[in-house]
C-alpha cells in the first residue's frame, strides 16, 4: 500500500508522487501503475492563488482548479482561448478537482499506457506497443521512442499565450523548458522529483488579441482529441499552439509567419510541413490542417457572424 | 439458453487442487487503512462527521464502504462515466478518483440528501416523471449532477427552458448505457423551467422513486458481514498452457485469504484476461496487491490474435479440428467444418434456391450490386458490472447476482454445485443494465461461489471495467453481399458470404436477416466463424442483427440507385410483410421524408436522410410461471424473472391493476428471487410477451376463486369479474370491501401458447421460436461535417410494428435506448485488441467510446400496434428490433449525404475522410 504524506510546506513536498485533485494520480494507483508514496499537496500553503500581477500579468498556483481558471474574469478577459480550453476539456466533474499542476504534469493518456493488459516505456516496462500496432493516435511530429500524443490541453493554450512555468527548485520555465524535446523515453517532462511546479504565469495580454481554442474529436464532448488547437492572433504576436499531434505541445512557427504575412485562413495550410505519418496515422495530418482553418475562421469571422 | 460450460467446471471442482486455503477463517479483517490514516472532519449530507481516513481511500469507497451510502455507484473506476457524482461543496465531482482526505473541511453532499422530509427534490421528481432512467445505475450520478445544475440555472435564469446544448455541456460527464437521454433532457429542462416544483403523480415506472433518490439496491450495493473481496488471476498471453500457480507471496499478504483455481494445470489459455483462477481478501486494497502477487508460470503457444492474421491458412490454430470452441450464440447452432481456423460453412439452405441465387448475381442481363462489409466488436458496456455475492449458510447457498435471468442462473448453480433448487437462493433486486451480458453463468459466477464455499466467507466479486470490456462482447463482421433485380427491377437473387470475428469462440451469425426479410428462394448464405486468441463473444442486444442489417439494407440502398429507384419504393415494392407496409405509408407521410434533400451535397456540413427495414424474431418463454396472489393488503404477483431496466416490474403491476380494474399501486410486484415460479429470462425480447399471458392466466383462476368466494361469502348472485370487484347483480362488490373478508388465495398461471402455432413444435431450454416477426422502419437525418471528418445526428424516426405496447412510456424508453446503442455501433463503438500481444487496448470508457448525451438526436417513436391478434400477449418483444436497422440507417444517411456509401463501422473520422474528399 502506498503511504501519503500530508507536508504544510512546499519544501516538504518532494520525493514522491504529488497528488492535488488526483484525477491522474488515483486512477493510475489503482492499476498498480503507481508504487511508493504519495505527497499529497493538501495542505501546502501558497499554491491556491489566482492573482493579477503589477503590470497586467496573472499568476495561478498549481492547485487551481480548471474549472476556477476556466470562470475566472480576468483569465476570461485576457485569455479567452485558455479560458476556453480550461472550460472545455476533460468533464465538469474533472475540471471541478483537476489542478493547474496536475493537468500539466498528468502522465500520458496512449491507450496502451492506461490498458492494464500492457506495459511499455512509460509504465516500467520497455518499448511502445503502440508503435508495433494502430497509428490511430499517433504523434505525426517528432515521435520518439514513445509515439503518444502529449496529453495537456492547458499545456498548449499556455504555449499559445507565452505562459511559463514556475516551479520550486527550477526557477521561471517557458513551456518548451518543461517539457523537453518530447524524446525521453520514460516521462512527459523534465521536472525532477526535487522540483514542484507551483504556479503557471500568462504574460500581460497583447492589446487587440482574439484568441479561441478548438478540439477535434469523433463525440461531441467529453473525448480526448485527435487533435486540438489554441490560437492567438495579434499583430506582431500570432500564435499556433496545437495538441495530439507531437509527444509535446508544440508551436507552428510556419503557420504563425504566414498569419503575420496576413494570410488569414489559407495560412493553416503551412501546417503541416514536416508532418510524417503512415496510413494510420495520415488522417491527423488532414485534421490538423483543416483544425486550424477551422479555428481561424471563427476567430477572424466579423463580430456576430458564424462562420 | 447460454451454452453450459458445465462439464469444465465439474472437471475444475473434482479436482479439489486448492493451491491454498486461508490460514484462518475466523481471524479478525485487517483494516485496510491502518497505514497512514488521518483523521477528516467534514460534513455528510449536512452532518458533521470526523473520522480517520487512509490517503488512498476515495471518496466513492468512503461513501460507499464506510458511510454505507450506496446510492453513488461505480461504473468505470476513471471518471469517465459520472455514475460516482457527488457535491463537494455543492460542485458535482468523479468520487472514484477523489482521494476521501480531501474532504477535510469540505461539505459532501449524496444522493442520498436531496429528499428531505419525504419530498423529493425537483430533479428528481422530474427524472421518475419524465422516465429519464431505465436501469437506473447511472441515475443517481445523473440526478446530482443535474441538481447541481439546477441551482446554477435557476439562480441565474430563474424559470426560463435550457436548451439541449446547454444541458447536454452541464451532463456531458456522464453515460447512459440504457440511453435514457431524450427523456434526460426533457426532465432537466422540465425541472428548470418549473413544471416540478411541487409534487406530481406517479411516475411511469414502478420503481423509478428508488432509483431518483439511491434507495434502489444492486448486487454491487449489497454486503454481508465478514465479506471477502475477490477478484480474478487472468491469462497475460493470448495462448498458452497453464504450468502453475505458486500463490505463496499473495498469501503472506496481509488480509489475503485464499485462491481458487479455474484454470486447470497443462490445460490453455486462448485469449488474454482468461480466467485462471480467483483470490479473495479482506479488502478491495489487498486484493489489488494479492492479485499482482499471484505468480503464474506458462509456457507461451504461438498465438495469432487478430483476426485478419487467423484467417490465413499457415496460421497458429486455435483449436485443433476435434475440439469445440464455445459458442456465443443464443440457441444451439450446428458447428461448422474445420478448415485451419475457419469453422463452416453454415448455410441456411432450407428452401433456398442456392444456384438460382448464384446465376442470378452472374447473369449479365441482371442489375447486380456487389458490397463489402466490416463491423467492429463492440462490448455491452452495462454500467453495473458483472457482480456476485455468495454466502453458503446451512440452509443453503444465497446468491446476490447481477443478471438477465433469476431463474435460469439458479437452475446451473444448483446442477454445478449439486445442490437441490430449493437450496439455491439467488436474489437480484435491481440489474444495473445487461443487453445480452448478463445472461451467461459465467465463470466469475461459479468462481466466486467456489472460493466462498472453499474458505467458509461470503465472498463478493464486482469486475473491474476493464474486465467488463475484456469479457463482454459481440462479434465483429466482414461480409460480401451480392444482390441481383431483373432489369424490371424485380428481386433476382442475394449470395451472402459472412465471417464472424468472434476471438475463441463459434455461433457468430448476421445472415439469417437477409433471409427473413425479402423472402425470395433465390438466396445463397453462406458464414464462417474466424477464431482467433481473442476474448470470446456472448449474445448482445440483437447479436449479429445490427451487422447484418447494416450489410443488408446499405446492399438495398445502394442497388435502389442502381435501379434508379427511392430507398422507400424499391421496399414498398419487394417487401412482403404487412406490418412494415403499414410503416412505409406512415413514412411516405413524413415531411422530413418527403422535404429531404434528393442529392448529396456539396459544401462543408451536408444532410442526408437514410431508411433501414428491420426484421426480429419472436421468442416465447413458454415455461413462464406468475403465481397471483389475493390477500387482504391487496393483489400481488411472484416470479423468478427480473428488472434490468426492461420494465418488466411495471408491466406485470400494470397488466395486473387493468386486469383487475384498479390502480396499479394497490398491486405488488415481487420479483428478482429464484424461489418464486419459473420467470423469464430478459433475452431474446422476451419478457413482456411471456409474462403478460402468464398473469393473465394467474389472474382468471384467481378471479374465479374470488368471485366463488365473494359469492358465497355475500350471497351474490350472477357474480362475475368485474372492473375494480366482483361484479354482480346488484351491481359491484369494490375489492377494498372484498380482500379484507375473503380467505387468502393463490394461483400460478401459466404461459399458455398463442392461437397461432410456434415455428419449432418443441421449446428449447423452455423458449419456443415464435412464427410471427417483428418489423420496423428506421429513419436517421444526420449532419456530416465533411472537413473534420464528424457525423452527427440530427432526427432519428422509429416506426415499429410489434402489435400491443404493453406500457407505451417504458416501451418508448427503450426503443430511444435501442436506437442510442445503434449510434453508438454506427459511429463510435470500437472494441481495439493489440494485434500482437492480443492485450485489449479499448480498456477503459474513453478509449471504449459509447455515446453520450451530446451525440444523440431529437428522437421519435411510432408504434403500430395492429396485427398480433394471435399472440398470447397481443404483442410481440422490440428490445433488440429497435436497435437492429440503426446502424444501418446512419449509414445510409451518410452515404445520402454525402454520395460515399460507408462499408466499415464505426464511421470514425478517418475512414469518412478518406472516404469524402473536401
Amino acid at each position: 500500500m502506498s503511504e501519503v504524506r500530508y507536508p504544510t510546506a512546499q519544501g516538504q513536498a518532494v520525493w514522491g508522487h504529488r497528488r492535488a485533485g488526483g484525477t491522474d494520480v488515483m486512477d493510475r494507483l489503482r492499476h498498480g501503475r503507481i508504487t511508493g508514496a504519495l505527497v499529497d499537496l493538501r495542505d501546502v500553503a501558497g499554491l491556491e492563488g489566482l492573482v493579477a500581477l503589477p503590470g497586467g500579468s496573472v499568476e495561478a498556483g498549481a492547485k487551481v482548479t480548471l474549472a476556477r481558471l476556466a470562470t475566472d474574469a480576468k483569465v476570461r478577459a485576457g485569455w479567452p482561448g485558455l479560458a476556453d480550453a480550461a472550460g472545455g476539456l476533460a468533464t465538469p466533474q474533472i475540471r471541478q478537482v483537476a489542478t493547474v499542476g496536475g493537468s500539466l504534469l498528468q502522465r500520458t493518456r496512449c491507450a496502451w499506457f492506461r490498458s492494464p493488459d500492457f506495459t511499455c516505456h512509460k509504465s516500467g516496462g520497455s518499448g511502445c506497443p503502440a508503435l508495433a500496432a494502430d497509428h490511430h493516435w499517433n504523434s505525426i511530429f517528432g515521435a520518439g521512442p514513445c509515439v503518444a500524443p502529449h496529453p495537456s490541453t492547458l499545456a498548449v493554450a499556455l504555449l499559445a499565450f507565452d505562459g511559463l512555468v514556475l516551479a520550486d527548485g527550477r526557477g521561471t520555465l517557458t513551456v518548451p523548458e518543461l517539457y523537453g524535446d518530447g524524446q525521453a523515453a520514460d516521462r512527459e517532462h523534465t521536472l525532477t522529483d526535487e522540483q514542484l511546479l507551483v504556479g503557471i504565469r500568462l504574460p500581460p495580454p497583447l492589446p487587440g488579441a482574439t484568441s479561441g481554442w478548438f478540439r477535434t474529436a469523433s463525440r461531441a464532448r467529453a473525448e480526448w482529441p485527435l487533435v486540438e488547437a489554441v490560437i492567438r492572433l495579434v499583430p506582431g504576436g500570432m500564435r499556433v499552439a496545437v495538441g495530439g499531434v507531437a509527444p509535446v505541445p508544440m508551436r507552428l512557427p510556419a503557420v504563425e509567419a504566414a498569419l503575420e504575412a496576413g494570410e488569414g485562413v489559407a495560412a493553416a495550410a503551412k501546417a503541416i510541413a514536416g508532418a510524417t505519418s503512415n496510413p494510420g496515422s495520415a488522417y491527423k495530418v488532414t485534421l490538423l490542417e483543416r483544425t486550424i482553418a477551422t479555428l481561424l475562421e471563427r476567430l477572424l469571422a466579423p463580430p456576430g457572424v458564424a462562420p | 439458453m447460454p451454452p453450459s460450460r458445465r462439464g469444465f467446471l465439474q472437471a475444475v471442482l473434482g479436482t479439489s487442487a486448492a493451491v491454498a486455503l486461508a490460514p484462518d477463517a475466523a481471524a479478525a479483517p485487517t483494516d485496510p487503512g491502518v497505514n497512514g490514516e488521518a483523521p477528516i472532519s467534514f460534513w455528510i449530507n449536512g452532518e458533521a462527521r470526523t473520522m480517520p481516513v487512509a490517503g488512498t481511500l476515495t471518496t466513492l469507497e468512503l461513501v460507499r464502504e464506510k458511510l454505507g451510502l450506496t446510492g453513488a455507484k461505480e461504473g468505470c473506476g476513471h471518471g469517465a462515466c459520472g455514475a460516482c457524482t457527488v457535491l463537494v461543496d455543492g460542485a458535482p465531482i468523479a468520487s472514484c478518483l477523489h482521494p476521501a482526505t480531501s474532504l477535510h473541511a469540505r461539505k459532501l453532499d449524496t444522493i442520498e440528501g436531496f429528499a428531505r422530509g419525504g419530498q423529493l427534490h425537483p430533479m428528481q421528481r422530474a427524472f421518475a416523471a419524465e422516465d429519464a432512467l431505465q436501469c437506473g445505475y447511472c441515475t443517481p450520478g445523473f440526478v446530482t449532477e443535474a441538481i447541481a445544475f439546477f441551482a446554477a440555472w435557476r439562480l441565474e435564469n430563474g424559470t426560463k427552458t435550457p436548451d439541449r446544448p446547454t444541458i447536454a455541456n452541464a451532463l456531458a460527464g456522464h453515460l447512459c448505457r440504457c440511453g435514457a437521454y431524450d427523456n434526460i433532457y426533457r426532465a432537466v429542462a422540465a425541472a428548470c423551467a418549473g413544471t416540478y416544483d411541487s409534487e406530481v403523480g406517479p411516475p411511469p415506472r414502478l420503481e423509478a422513486r428508488d432509483k431518483v433518490t439511491g434507495g434502489a439496491r444492486y448486487t454491487v450495493d449489497v454486503s454481508v458481514d465478514g465479506q471477502l473481496a475477490g477478484g480474478f488471476i487472468r491469462s497475460p498471453l493470448p495462448h498458452a498452457r497453464l504450468v502453475g500457480i505458486d500463490v505463496q507471496g499473495a498469501l503472506a499478504i496481509p488480509g489475503v485469504r485464499g485462491l481458487f483455481p479455474l484454470m486447470e494445470q497443462g490445460h490453455k489459455a486462448r485469449y488474454v484476461g482468461q480466467e485462471v483462477a480467483i483470490l479473495a481478501a479482506d479488502s478491495r486494497e489487498a486484493l489489488r496487491e494479492g492479485l499482482r502477487a499471484v505468480k503464474v508460470e506458462w509456457e507461451p503457444l504461438k498465438a495469432v490474435p487478430s483476426f485478419d492474421a487467423a484467417k490465413k491458412v499457415d496460421a497458429p490454430l486455435v483449436f485443433e479440428a476435434k475440439e469445440k470452441p464455445p459458442s456465443g450464440a443464443e440457441l444451439p447452432v450446428p458447428a461448422g467444418k474445420a478448415a485451419g481456423n475457419l469453422r463452416g460453412p453454415n448455410s441456411i439452405s432450407v428452401l433456398m434456391d442456392e444456384r438460382g441465387a448464384d446465376r442470378a448475381v452472374a447473369d449479365p442481363k441482371n442489375i447486380v450490386v456487389h458490397e463489402s462489409f466490416r463491423t467492429a466488436t463492440q462490448c455491452h458496456t452495462a454500467l453495473e458490472p458483472h457482480a456476485v455475492l455468495a454466502v453458503w449458510r446451512d440452509e443453503g447457498l444465497d446468491v446476490w447476482l447481477s443478471t438477465q435471468g433469476v431463474d435460469a442462473m439458479a437452475d446451473e448453480i444448483a446442477e454445478a454445485f449439486e445442490l437441490t433448487r430449493e437450496r439455491v437462493r439467488l436474489h437480484s433486486e435491481n440489474t444495473g443494465g445487461g443487453f445480452g451480458g448478463k445472461a451467461n453463468f459465467d465463470i466469475q459466477i461459479r468462481g466466486c461461489i467456489a472460493l466462498a464455499k472453499q474458505l467458509g466467507r461470503p465472498v463478493r466479486v464486482a469486475l473491474e471495467r476493464h474486465e467488463e470490456l475484456t469479457i463482454a462482447l459481440r462479434a465483429g463482421h466482414t461480409a460480401e453481399f451480392h444482390l441481383a433485380a431483373t432489369p424490371e427491377g424485380e428481386p433476382a437473387g442475394l449470395v451472402i458470404k459472412g465471417w464472424g470475428d468472434g476471438g475463441a469462440s463459434v455461433g457468430n451469425s448476421l445472415g439469417i436477416f437477409a433471409r427473413l426479410m425479402y423472402p425470395y428462394p433465390k438466396k445463397r448464405v453462406q458464414e464462417w466463424d474466424v477464431l482467433s486468441h481473442g476474448p470470446p463473444t456472448r449474445a448482445m442486444r440483437g447479436p449479429g442483427g445490427p451487422a447484418g442489417h447494416f450489410a443488408l439494407e446499405s446492399t438495398m440502398d445502394t442497388l435502389a440507385r442502381a435501379l434508379g429507384k427511392e430507398p422507400l419504393a424499391l421496399r414498398q415494392a419487394w417487401d412482403k410483410n404487412p406490418e412494415r407496409q403499414r410503416l412505409y405509408d406512415r413514412v411516405e407521410a413524413l415531411d422530413w421524408w418527403k422535404d429531404r434533400p434528393k442529392s448529396a451535397g456539396t459544401g462543408r456540413f451536408r444532410r442526408g436522410v437514410g431508411l433501414a427495414s428491420g426484421v426480429w424474431m419472436y421468442f416465447v418463454q413458454s415455461n413462464t410461471q406468475v403465481l397471483a396472489e389475493s390477500s387482504p393488503e391487496g393483489f400481488t404477483l411472484r416470479c423468478a424473472t427480473q428488472d434490468i431496466g426492461n420494465g418488466s416490474r411495471t408491466v406485470m403491476a400494470e397488466r395486473a391493476a387493468k386486469k383487475l380494474g384498479v390502480p396499479r399501486e394497490y398491486v405488488r410486484v415481487e420479483i428478482g428471487e429464484s424461489k418464486y415460479p419459473t420467470g423469464p429470462m430478459a433475452a431474446g425480447s422476451r419478457s413482456v410477451g411471456s409474462l403478460i399471458p402468464a398473469i393473465d392466466d394467474a389472474l382468471d383462476q384467481l378471479g374465479k376463486d374470488l368471485v366463488r368466494a365473494a359469492g358465497r361469502a355475500f350471497g351474490l348472485t350472477k357474480a362475475t369479474l368485474g372492473a375494480g370487484g366482483v361484479a354482480h347483480e346488484g351491481g359491484l362488490k369494490r375489492w377494498s370491501e372484498l380482500l379484507p373478508t375473503l380467505p387468502r388465495f393463490q394461483r400460478i398461471g401459466r404461459r399458455l401458447p398463442d392461437d397461432i402455432p410456434y415455428f419449432l413444435p418443441f421449446a428449447i431450454g423452455g423458449v419456443s421460436v415464435g412464427k410471427r416477426l417483428g418489423a420496423s422502419v428506421q429513419l436517421a437525418e444526420v449532419e456530416v461535417d465533411t472537413r473534420l471528418g464528424r457525423t452527427r445526428l440530427l432526427r432519428s424516426w422509429s416506426g415499429l410494428a410489434v402489435g400491443k405496447i404493453a406500457t407505451p412510456v417504458l416501451a418508448r424508453s427503450q426503443v430511444c435506448g435501442g436506437v442510442i446503442m445503434g449510434i453508438g455501433a454506427a459511429l463510435y463503438e470500437e472494441r481495439l485488441l493489440d494485434p500482437n500481444t492480443g492485450g485489449l487496448v479499448s480498456a477503459n470508457l474513453e478509449d471504449y467510446r459509447i455515446p453520450g448525451i451530446g451525440d444523440i438526436p431529437e428522437m421519435e417513436v411510432v408504434f403500430d400496434d395492429g396485427g398480433f391478434d394471435n399472440v398470447g400477449a397481443g404483442g410481440i418483444g422490440l428490445a433488440e428490433l429497435c436497435t437492429v436497422p440503426v446502424a444501418a440507417s446512419i449509414a445510409c444517411a451518410v452515404h445520402a449525404a454525402t454520395g460515399w456509401a460507408p462499408r466499415h463501422l464505426p464511421i470514425r473520422p478517418d475512414r469518412l475522410l478518406a472516404g469524402v474528399p473536401a
